[in-house]
């Protein structure tokens, strides 16, 4: 069976559409009469066409859509929280404050920040409890560290929600 | 109902306070923005709160439309807009039984093939992308022209010409494909 070019094909969807000038009618009616091929992807195109034709109409909305549309007209929906622009403002003043405690944690501030954590020291009821509990030793420069990791992860997480996304979704035709 | 002459006196008249004058805008575009609404949402009670909103809000930027495009163009693009957030808000929700009817066309075909079809057809257009899925079912709505589709979906008349021809040619193929496993079940 000979093989439709996209070209072809093209064509068919154009004259399926009304789109097609005498001419190219004639020459196109005329490849249709010879091509078998030709004949049954028009058939196949025109029975899609005439299936979504056929669904194709305006729907009606309820019958008090003016009247509620009125009723709420002070009442303007509210934006999502975060707007590009918000998200972006969020985005900059995380990471100012990650800057800012990189900074201090470089200029030691947090050097002497160190303790131990004794859960035994805890005012918990100790019947049910039968071996003696841990203590731990925490160093502020580790919990600094791990606040700017997730701050900047947060930023990042922000800056992916609220710019990255919507820019991408619209670029590749709003893939909803 | 309101000419394409009298619109724009008529939002001007809005605008400068007689508010009570958009129930006529409304009452003329109500359909077509439920419409957009509904083939971006496929869910009834939805699309009528996203309408109803896009409404809403073009009222409150009514004073920023400045009459270089129609009315209409504009508003749908805030429908557009608008369905989209509730889409995305919404992500997970099931297509109600309601929103499946599907109205058949005249054709040479007896009743139950042509009802065999159009499920087929319906099937198919599940599997096309969202946005070619939309701009195929806008293009076929007569009141909306590829311009209007285009400019609706915030992409070029062209890129919407693509998308319509493509969806289809795969709906077409889909069919082909659906009919021969049908014909081998058989």
């Amino acid at each position: 069976m000979e093989r439709i070019t996209e070209q072809q094909e093209h064509r068919l969807l154009h004259y399926l559409d009304g789109q097609l000038g005498t001419e190219e009618v004639q020459m196109l009616e005329e490849e249709l009469r010879t091509q078998t091929a030709l004949r049954t992807r028009l058939e196949e195109l025109r029975l899609v066409h005439q299936v979504l034709k056929g669904k194709a109409r305006l729907e009606q909305p309820s019958k008090k859509f003016t009247e509620l549309v009125m009723q709420n007209l002070d009442h303007l929906p509210q934006p999502g929280l975060l707007s590009p622009k918000n998200g972006l403002l969020l985005m900059c003043g995380m990471l100012v404050a990650v800057g800012a405690l990189s900074f201090l944690l470089g200029s030691g501030v947090f050097d002497n920040m160190s303790g131990v954590v004794n859960l035994e020291q805890l005012p918990v009821n100790k019947n049910f409890i039968k071996n003696p509990l841990p203590a731990f030793a925490i160093n502020g420069k580790w919990v600094i560290n791990g606040i700017m990791v997730l701050g900047m992860g947060l930023a990042f997480v922000v800056l992916d929600r609220t710019v990255l996304k919507p820019f991408f979704e619209r670029r590749s035709g709003m893939g909803f | 109902m309101i000419t394409l002459q009298e619109e724009n006196p008529l939002i001007s008249r809005i605008v400068a306070g007689e508010r009570h004058l958009y129930a006529e805008l409304v009452d003329k575009y109500k359909s077509y923005a439920y419409t957009i609404a509904l083939k971006i949402l496929t869910n009834r009670p939805e699309a009528e709160e996203a309408a109803q909103d896009a409404f809403i809000k073009a009222f409150h930027y009514l004073k920023n439309f400045k009459g270089e495009s129609k009315f209409s163009t504009w508003l749908y693009r805030i429908v557009f807009n608008t369905a989209i957030s509730y889409k995305r808000k919404n992500r997970y929700q099931f297509q109600s039984l309601e929103n499946s009817i599907i109205e058949y066309p005249v054709g040479a075909d007896t009743q139950a093939e042509k009802d065999d079809k159009a499920v087929f057809i319906a099937k198919a257009l599940e599997k096309l992308n969202a946005a070619d899925k939309l701009a195929i079912q806008l293009f076929y709505i007569k009141e909306f022209s590829l311009e209007e589709v285009a400019d609706m979906m915030g992409q070029q008349e062209n890129t919407i010409k693509v998308r319509i021809h493509r969806a289809r040619q795969r709906l077409a193929d889909e069919l082909k494909k659906i009919l021969k496993e049908e014909a081998l079940t058989l």
